[in-house]
């Protein structure tokens, strides 16, 4: 193949020149495989689902790449123990075992015991067994392999005993044996999991629904080892990955493409009537647009453009996005003491008009903390639609000029500065928030007068944002006065509680200094062992701290995206809605070869 | 006729002296005495085509100076009424060219008849209609003006994604991108020369090493330097313009330093040497001037190709700081909706264009003029 | 000639090394972290670094650099861009593509370019000049994203002459004719700069004695051009097709991206805003490399036919 590649390369000038001689005209009539004639019933029998995405897939090894493009083809070709199903009118998703047998049980709440299915298979029919599970937890926590997204294994849902010490042991100095972190094969079909402290069996069940706790294939994980097993190789390409899940990846060119086809040994193979799924990288958006009207691909994300094409299209569907855009303020900034002012704060999140500039992005205005999808209870409910928790948000998403005008003529007072000079940080990946702060910016200074207030931008590289916002952490700085963020944690589109965690005082993740003794309790209480077991609680404590961080302007929240999707009409989808944390089920979704 | 031995008898008192009365004169030039510009000038003013990109260049600055200040719009002035709107020009919009047509997809046909989102008169043709999953479906061509509710105004060139006028917003664009390309250019030719001027001078060791050194510096890509000086200075006039002249000068430095070897060893260099002139002035007095023909022509053509660096910088994401706007930042933000909204990508590209000619047949006509072997045959 | 090429070949090296050492520098030495996970703590981050050797003294961390690269071919590996894959491996697997579509293109360019700038030569200020110098403009002056939006536009997506974007895994047949329309997107640029170039110095060669003299030999137009002023005119084009080639395969970054080719094109950038140390090193000697080598190639080929390059400068 390699070879073919670099001979391909040779002799492409000779014959780039010699099919230019010939007639760039003549081309196209040589070959009649052109685009377009895929579709129609040509393709009898075979019901693939062909996407399109705007990223790679990077890496199919469970315990790397986390990002989006690897996350989406991985959720079909990677199993784990338990993974997210239908509720029964398929409006809303719940836990389910997917290689386990059966919903995990303990007598105590700290020692879990989970059946393994005896119908789990590798895609080459070899059983999955608790080996093949402890070897997987073994090398994701292996401190030496120094894995990026597996800390999550030793403490997301719920925290498994000395898991996260031998995770973190080179970097803490204390060595911890395998032997004493809390997972434990009892046969070759049962498992143990010990935590530190007590959950619900929904917990466990969602803990291990996540991508980094599903096994890896022993074999390909040690011949890729290099020498000094610092790293591996397994998921880098489609000859060193196993896969395990309902499909099993065929093909995979690097930056472009993806193929894969139904797995026969998946324990839920009679679940899944699809042939197979293709995935294509297209980073541009108009050639995505351009793939969908020539019927190349079944389902298009909308963006600017997409949304211009496709307009009232009774195809569209949207479904807002668990990203939330907020704005962080650094209170503490020496030089501008007027940052720490809560009437300062206030003014500017009264100040901004959420509604007009979510119209022009085509997302949703925002001047809560949690968003739309995060689920409260465990039948289902959305955090939002609790009616309570919508009663403490300032109405008119929470614009009010006159109060803003009043409130920034107060702060000023108060810090008796005579002008506000200020400049806002923002990552330069993504062009929404250059538009929302182009926005803030004139709309502020039309509000206050550009003689007392001035808002500059800054954009830059997402890193070096967060290294910037970070360092007031380690105490005041004047680095950085405003910058924008976006909390996307996955535990709290369960859990929402857990959506505070990095705005306690305490949490090394956290951007800007919010030093809030009130939330540090309400945040303590709504993970103590009596709110993890009790979720009314744990939601009403939510509530508050969501009115104590909206009443003291932690952060200044601005909107929540919203997605726009069309899919082509060969799609049959499970759900007529899109689920949370399943999506649009393409896993189990029919194609109607007859279009 | 006489013969020649009459011409030797010709005796003495059949002379006379004349102009005995009149002082001596050296013969007066016919013409003006032209200085090394003037004389240029003279024979660029005879260059037509040059003269005309003159003019373009002239009237593009001139534009962009004044242009923002008389549009009546500031060039960060938001609506958010009145998103991406089509160009409307007064006058063209009778023969229906940048009349504030746009062209609505994917609209169901009940729309149509609602007024709040077409209000009366804004719909002009129904240029489809078709059926999706049984609803049926046209793409109709409105008037955008009507159709978006704000009646009586005239965007030249339309507006952006945030309501901006784009007309506003080009000129100023054109203002910055030219300042850039203009500070950037000057800082090249000047490194450049001096550099070019020493290794070529010199020679020798002196040479071979500098020439290593450019050669160092040329292997790292624009937009390497680029991309690393925007995340050590953060986004920023300065930084693009360090940017494009931190290896940009080395072009300069090449032609420059070609011109001395073959100049420093012209017959008149050994005799001011000779005289003892200091190498200072033998560089710049006596070398130097050969150059400059070749030198302001490059300068010319850099002036554009510094826009086109400035647009791809722009382009990847490492454009001028928002809102200011260059013309770079305006095609790339132009090409993401380059299928839907073509003329917000057709404006600066035509801008960019006209730049890049004039400056090459302005830079062509300056070659010809300053070409020292033309010097005064006109 | 042999002592020339053994000191350019050396310069060449120790360019090549003092690039390494100050891309490496400069890239490690650029603000922020390779793990910008928001979710990630900072005391995770710093294991991780610790892992990767991150914590450590710069000169260490390029003696570990330079001991990988020098004896083991060993880049290091991508944390960011394909997390875990060797930064070699990637690049090794990018390059044919570019490489591909640039080599073409340029293919495509030459001659297309010298018998544009050859008509126009001819037929100076008649309509063949003109009509080249219209192309010349617009093919220097049309961004080239806008050229390959309205090629895939109109070609592909409309006429459907042309796959809309590169296909990988139907076949090599189908692989070429997928690039055919990026490779013709990206020769406009080349074309006209050749052809531009190429009627200069023809119209040049064109007024002097020689071609008078080949006139009055009974040569006619067309082969005075041919046999004499061709070759004269010719010589400097390698001073400016060489160098294009690495300005071409800068350029393809957006093609690339438009086309979804799995080039090198955008891996410089993704790998430099996103801290991936070892591939934006890797790649930035990569075209490092292309820079050195042509530079170093128009040296020798001028050097062969021109003596006096080789002899001048040092003769002071």
């Amino acid at each position: 193949m390699k070879t073919t590649r670099k001979l391909l390369a040779l002799l492409l000038a000779g014959v780039m020149t010699a099919s230019l001689l010939a007639g760039c005209s003549s081309s196209p009539s040589t070959s009649s495989s052109g685009s377009g004639s895929s579709s129609g019933e040509t393709v009898e029998g075979e019901k693939i689902f062909r996407r399109s995405t705007l990223q790679q897939a990077t890496n199919m090894n469970p315990h790397q790449g986390g990002d989006a493009g690897s996350i989406e083809v991985s959720d079909y070709v990677q199993a784990k123990l338990y993974r997210v199903v239908y509720n029964e009118d398929k409006t809303a998703s719940v836990p389910g075992p997917e290689l386990a047998a059966s919903e995990p049980t303990t007598e105590d709440g700290y020692t879990w015991t989970i059946k393994l299915d005896p119908n789990a298979k590798w895609a080459n029919g070899e059983p999955i067994t608790a080996d093949d599970f402890m070897y997987s937890w073994e090398m994701a926590l292996n401190p030496q392999l120094a894995n990026t997204t597996t800390s999550g294994l030793a403490k997301n849902h719920i925290q498994v005993e000395n898991a996260y010490e031998y995770y973190m042991q080179l970097s803490t100095g204390v060595p911890v044996e395998w032997e004493d972190v809390g997972f434990k094969k009892v046969d070759d079909l049962t498992l143990t999991v010990t935590t530190s402290e007590k959950y619900s069996a929904r917990d466990v069940m969602y803990h291990f629904c996540m991508r980094y706790t599903g096994p890896v294939y022993k074999e390909m994980y040690e011949a890729g080892m290099d020498a000094n097993r610092t790293s591996t190789t397994y998921g880098t390409s489609a000859e060193e990955y196993m896969s395990s899940g309902p499909f099993k990846l065929d093909t995979w060119v690097k930056g472009t493409e993806v193929t894969m086809s139904k797995n026969e040994n998946y324990c839920h193979a009679d679940e899944i009537i699809l042939d197979g799924m293709t995935v294509r990288t297209v980073p541009d958006e108009n050639t995505q647009i351009q793939l969908f009207q020539n019927g190349e691909i079944d389902y298009l994300s909308l963006g600017t453009n997409g949304l211009e094409v496709f307009g009232e299209d009774p195809r569209t569907q949207e479904y807002p996005s668990t990203t939330l855009r907020s704005i962080q303020i650094n209170t503490e900034n020496p030089d501008k003491p007027y940052l720490g002012n809560l009437n300062f704060k206030k003014a500017l999140y009264y100040g901004i008009n959420r509604e007009e500039l979510a119209n022009a992005l085509n997302y949703i205005p925002a001047a809560y903390f949690l968003p739309t999808p995060y689920v409260a209870y465990s039948d289902g409910t959305l955090f939002r639609d609790i009616p309570e928790a919508n009663a403490y948000i300032p109405e008119n998403n929470g614009y009010d000029p006159d109060l803003a005008k009043e409130l920034f003529d107060k702060a000023l007072e108060e810090t008796g500065v005579d002008k506000v000079s200020i400049t806002v940080i923002y990552s330069e990946t993504v062009p929404a928030l250059r538009t929302a702060s182009e926005y803030i910016q004139n709309e502020l200074t039309q509000l206050f007068g550009a003689d007392r207030f001035e808002l500059k931008l800054q954009s830059m590289a997402q890193s070096a944002l967060l290294d910037i916002m970070r360092s007031s952490q380690s105490g005041p700085t004047n680095t950085w006065d405003l910058g924008w963020s976006a909390w996307d944690l996955t535990a709290a589109q369960l859990y929402p509680n857990r959506k505070f965690e990095p705005y306690t005082s305490t949490d090394s993740r956290r951007f800007a200094p919010y030093n809030s003794p009130e939330l540090d309790a309400l945040y303590a209480e709504s993970i103590s062992e009596e709110c993890r077991l009790d979720e009314k609680k744990r939601i009403e404590v939510t509530m508050e701290m969501e009115k104590l961080v909206i009443d003291n302007v932690l952060e200044i929240p601005v909107y929540q995206q919203q997605a726009y999707v069309i899919h082509s009409d060969r799609c049959i989808l499970p759900s007529d809605v899109r689920v949370n944390t399943i999506g649009w089920g393409w896993a189990y979704m029919d194609i109607d070869l007859t279009k | 006729m006489m013969t020649e031995k009459e011409i030797y008898d010709i005796p003495q008192e059949k002379f006379r002296f004349i102009n005995l009365d009149d002082t001596l004169h050296d013969e007066k030039f016919s013409g003006e005495a032209l200085g090394f510009f003037k004389d240029a000038w003279v024979r660029l003013r005879r260059n037509r085509v040059a003269i005309l990109a003159m003019s373009m260049i002239l009237f593009i600055v001139f534009m962009s100076i004044f242009a923002p200040m008389f549009s009546g719009y500031g060039y960060n002035d938001q609506n958010l009424n009145r998103l991406n709107m089509p160009p409307r020009v007064p006058g063209l919009e009778k023969i229906g060219i940048f009349d504030g047509s746009k062209t609505v997809n994917s609209v169901r046909k009940t729309s149509l008849s609602d007024p709040e989102k077409f209000p009366e008169g804004s719909v002009i043709e129904i240029l489809r209609e078709y059926t999706i999953k049984d609803v049926e479906m046209v793409d109709v061509k409105v008037n955008a003006y009507i159709y978006e509710g704000i009646g009586d105004e005239y965007f030249l060139m339309g507006t952006d994604y945030l309501g901006r006028d784009l007309w506003t917003r080009l000129w100023r664009g054109a203002r910055i991108s030219l300042i850039i390309a203009i500070v950037a250019v000057s800082a090249n030719i000047f490194i450049g020369v001096v550099y070019g001027a020493v290794a070529g001078y010199y020679g020798g060791t002196t040479d071979i090493i500098m020439m290593r050194i450019t050669e160092i510096i040329a292997a790292f890509p624009q937009v390497i330097v680029a991309t690393l000086l925007i995340l050590v200075l953060g986004t920023g006039i300065e930084a693009i313009i360090l940017a494009l002249v931190i290896n940009g000068w080395i072009g300069t430095a090449k032609l420059v330093r070609g011109q001395f070897l073959r100049f420093k060893e012209r017959e008149y260099v050994l005799a001011a040497r000779t005289l003892g002139v200091p190498d200072k002035k033998l560089i710049f007095r006596h070398i130097l001037p050969n150059s400059i023909g070749p030198v302001i022509t490059r300068a010319m053509i850099s002036v554009p190709n510094a826009i086109f660096s400035e647009s791809f910088l722009a382009f990847i994401g490492l454009g001028l700081q928002a809102p200011e706007p260059s013309i770079g930042v305006l095609l790339s933000d132009a090409q993401k909706v380059l299928l839907t909204y073509p003329t917000q990508t057709l404006f600066p590209a035509i801008l960019i264009s006209v730049l890049l000619i004039s400056f090459n047949l302005f830079g062509n006509g300056l070659r010809d003029a300053f070409d020292p072997t033309m010097r005064g045959t006109d | 000639m042999k002592k020339y090429m053994i000191g350019r070949v050396i310069a060449a090296c120790v360019a090549l090394f003092l690039i390494l050492t100050i891309a490496f520098m400069v890239v490690r030495l650029m603000p922020g972290s390779v793990y910008d996970d928001p979710n990630l703590a900072p005391e995770v981050v710093a294991m991780l670094e610790q892992q990767a050797h991150l914590d450590e003294p710069l000169l260490v961390q390029y003696a570990y650099f330079l001991k990988g690269v020098i004896f083991e071919n060993d880049w290091g590996v991508s944390a960011k861009v394909e997390p875990g894959v060797p930064a070699f491996d990637i690049l090794k697997r990018q390059i044919p593509y570019s490489l591909t579509i640039n080599v073409g293109s340029l293919a495509l360019a030459l001659p297309i370019g010298i018998v544009a700038g050859t008509v126009a030569a001819l037929h100076k200020n008649k309509a063949g000049d003109h009509v080249v110098s219209i192309l010349v403009v617009l093919g220097i002056s049309i961004p080239s994203f806008v050229f390959a939006s309205c090629l895939q536009y109109f070609i592909a997506y409309k006429m459907g002459w042309f796959p809309i974007i590169f296909e990988p895994s139907k076949g090599t047949g189908m692989q070429i004719y997928s690039l055919m329309l990026p490779t013709i997107a990206l020769s406009l640029s080349p074309i006209a700069t050749i052809a531009r170039y190429l009627r200069g110095e023809l119209i040049e060669v064109l007024g002097s004695e020689f071609m008078v003299l080949a006139r009055t030999k009974g040569l006619t137009q067309r082969q005075a051009t041919i046999r004499h002023s061709f070759r004269n005119a010719s010589l400097p084009l390698v001073n400016i097709v060489i160098p294009m080639f690495a300005h071409v395969l800068a350029g393809s970054m957006v093609i690339e991206r438009i086309f979804s080719i799995p080039g090198v094109g955008g891996t410089l950038i993704s790998s430099i805003n996103t801290n991936d140390y070892s591939l934006a090193v890797a790649t930035l000697i990569f075209y490092a490399l292309i820079s050195v080598l042509t530079s170093f190639v128009i040296d020798i080929v001028l050097g062969l036919i021109d003596p006096r390059v080789r002899l001048g400068g040092s003769s002071k």
